[in-house]
C-alpha cells in the first residue's frame, strides 16, 4: 500500500482534468491505497453546492464528490488561500474537507508516496 | 525531498507559481518545455533564485536559448541553476525522494 | 538498477510531452534501469493510434513508442476508458461498441486505471509527462 495524493488545480467543467483525476483517485482508493485529496487554485470552485454542469457540456462528475467518504477517502484538503482569492467561505464547502494553510498542504505532499496532479 | 517538474509556460498556465507556494526548502525544480523560457524574466529569476533549479538541457538547446541563459547565469541578479540532460533528469528522479509534474 | 513507471498524459501530436518521456524511458534504460509500464492517460491515449500519418520530415511518436517496447519489452497500457472516450479502439472495442473500426495497434494493451495504481505499487519511482 503506498500513501497517495490527488491534486486538483483546474477550474470545474472547461477541461475534462479533475473528472479524469477523480477516476483514478477513487479507483486507487478501491486497490486499497491510501488516498488524499487537494483542491487548489480554481479547483477549490468544485466544492461550490448548486452545479448543474449539464449545461456546461459535462456530466456531472462534481456529484461524484459527495462520495469521497464511501471510498475511504477522509483527508480533503482546500487551499485556504485559493479560497480567499475567489471570495469562498468554509461554510461555501458543500462536503466534508479541511480548509488547509499552504503549510500544511506542503507537509501532506512531503509525506505522501506519490503525488499525482490533475 | 521532492523534484518538482514544471512543462509549462509561465504566461501560459500557474503550474511554476502554484508550485512555489507549496514548496519546502529541500526539494528542487526542474523546468523543461515551454516552463525554461521563464528564466528570460527578471521577476521569475528572483522569484527562483532560492530554489534548487534544474533546467533541460534538450528544450533550452531546441529554443535557442542555450546562450541567453549562460549570460543570465553569469549575471550577479539571478540566483543558479544547472543545465541537465535526460541522464542527469533519470538521476535526479532517484536521488529525490518523489517526483511531482505540475 | 530501479524501477520506473511512466505515465504518459500527452497527446500524440500537439504536444512535446509524449516525447520527453521516450526520451526519459530511453536515458532510463541506457543507465541500466526497468521501465515497468508506460500508462497512457488522458490524451496520452491518442499515441496508440496507428492511424497517426505525421509527414516524412516528421517525428512518429506512435511508432518510436512501438519500437522501445518491442526493443525493450515494455509494455505499453492505455486507459480503455480514456481511450474509449477519445476515438481510441481496439478490435475487441470496436466489436464491443459495434464500431466498424479499430485504430489501437496491438503494441498497446487496453487497460484499467487498476494497472496503473500496481505499477505505482511496484515502481520506485511514478514520472509523469
Amino acid at each position: 500500500m503506498k500513501s497517495m495524493v490527488i491534486m486538483f488545480r483546474h477550474a470545474p467543467l472547461g477541461t475534462t482534468s479533475t473528472r479524469e483525476g477523480l477516476d483514478f483517485a477513487m479507483l486507487s482508493a478501491s486497490f486499497e491505497q491510501e488516498v488524499s485529496i487537494i483542491f487548489t487554485n480554481e479547483a477549490v470552485l468544485h466544492l461550490l453546492a448548486g452545479q448543474t454542469p449539464e449545461q456546461a457540456g459535462s456530466k456531472d462528475y462534481v456529484a461524484a464528490f459527495k462520495a469521497l467518504s464511501l471510498y475511504d477517502i477522509d483527508t480533503v484538503l482546500v487551499c485556504a488561500q485559493s479560497m480567499q482569492t475567489l471570495g469562498m467561505q468554509p461554510n461555501d464547502l458543500s462536503i466534508t474537507a479541511t480548509v488547509a494553510t499552504p503549510e500544511v498542504i506542503t507537509q501532506t505532499l512531503q509525506a505522501a508516496d506519490e503525488v499525482l496532479v490533475f | 525531498m521532492i523534484l518538482h517538474h514544471i512543462q509549462t509556460s509561465v504566461m501560459a498556465d500557474n503550474a511554476l507559481s502554484t508550485c512555489l507556494r507549496y514548496i519546502h526548502p529541500t526539494d528542487s525544480i526542474l523546468l523543461s518545455s515551454d516552463a525554461v523560457n521563464c528564466l528570460l524574466q527578471t521577476q521569475w529569476q528572483q522569484a527562483l533564485a532560492d530554489v534548487k533549479l534544474f533546467v533541460l538541457q534538450d528544450d533550452v538547446v531546441a529554443r535557442g536559448l542555450f546562450d541567453r541563459l549562460m549570460i543570465i547565469l553569469a549575471s550577479e541578479a539571478a540566483g543558479s541553476f544547472d543545465i541537465i540532460d535526460y541522464s542527469q533528469f533519470v538521476e535526479q528522479s532517484l536521488l529525490h525522494e518523489k517526483v511531482i509534474t505540475w | 538498477m530501479s524501477k520506473f513507471i511512466i505515465q504518459v498524459n500527452g497527446s500524440v501530436y500537439g504536444s512535446t510531452a509524449s516525447f520527453r518521456a521516450l526520451s526519459f524511458c530511453q536515458s532510463a534504460l541506457a543507465n541500466g534501469h526497468q521501465i515497468i509500464n508506460v500508462f497512457f492517460y488522458q490524451d496520452g491515449v491518442t499515441n496508440s493510434n496507428a492511424l497517426t500519418c505525421p509527414a516524412s520530415d516528421e517525428i512518429d511518436m506512435h511508432s518510436n513508442w512501438q519500437s522501445l517496447s518491442s526493443k525493450h519489452s515494455i509494455p505499453l497500457t492505455n486507459c480503455v476508458s480514456a481511450a474509449l472516450r477519445r476515438g481510441v479502439l481496439s478490435p475487441q472495442d470496436a466489436t464491443e461498441n459495434g464500431k466498424p473500426q479499430w485504430n489501437s495497434s496491438d503494441a498497446f494493451t487496453m487497460g484499467g486505471l487498476g494497472e496503473l495504481v500496481v505499477g505505482i505499487e511496484q515502481a520506485d519511482r511514478l514520472i509523469s509527462f
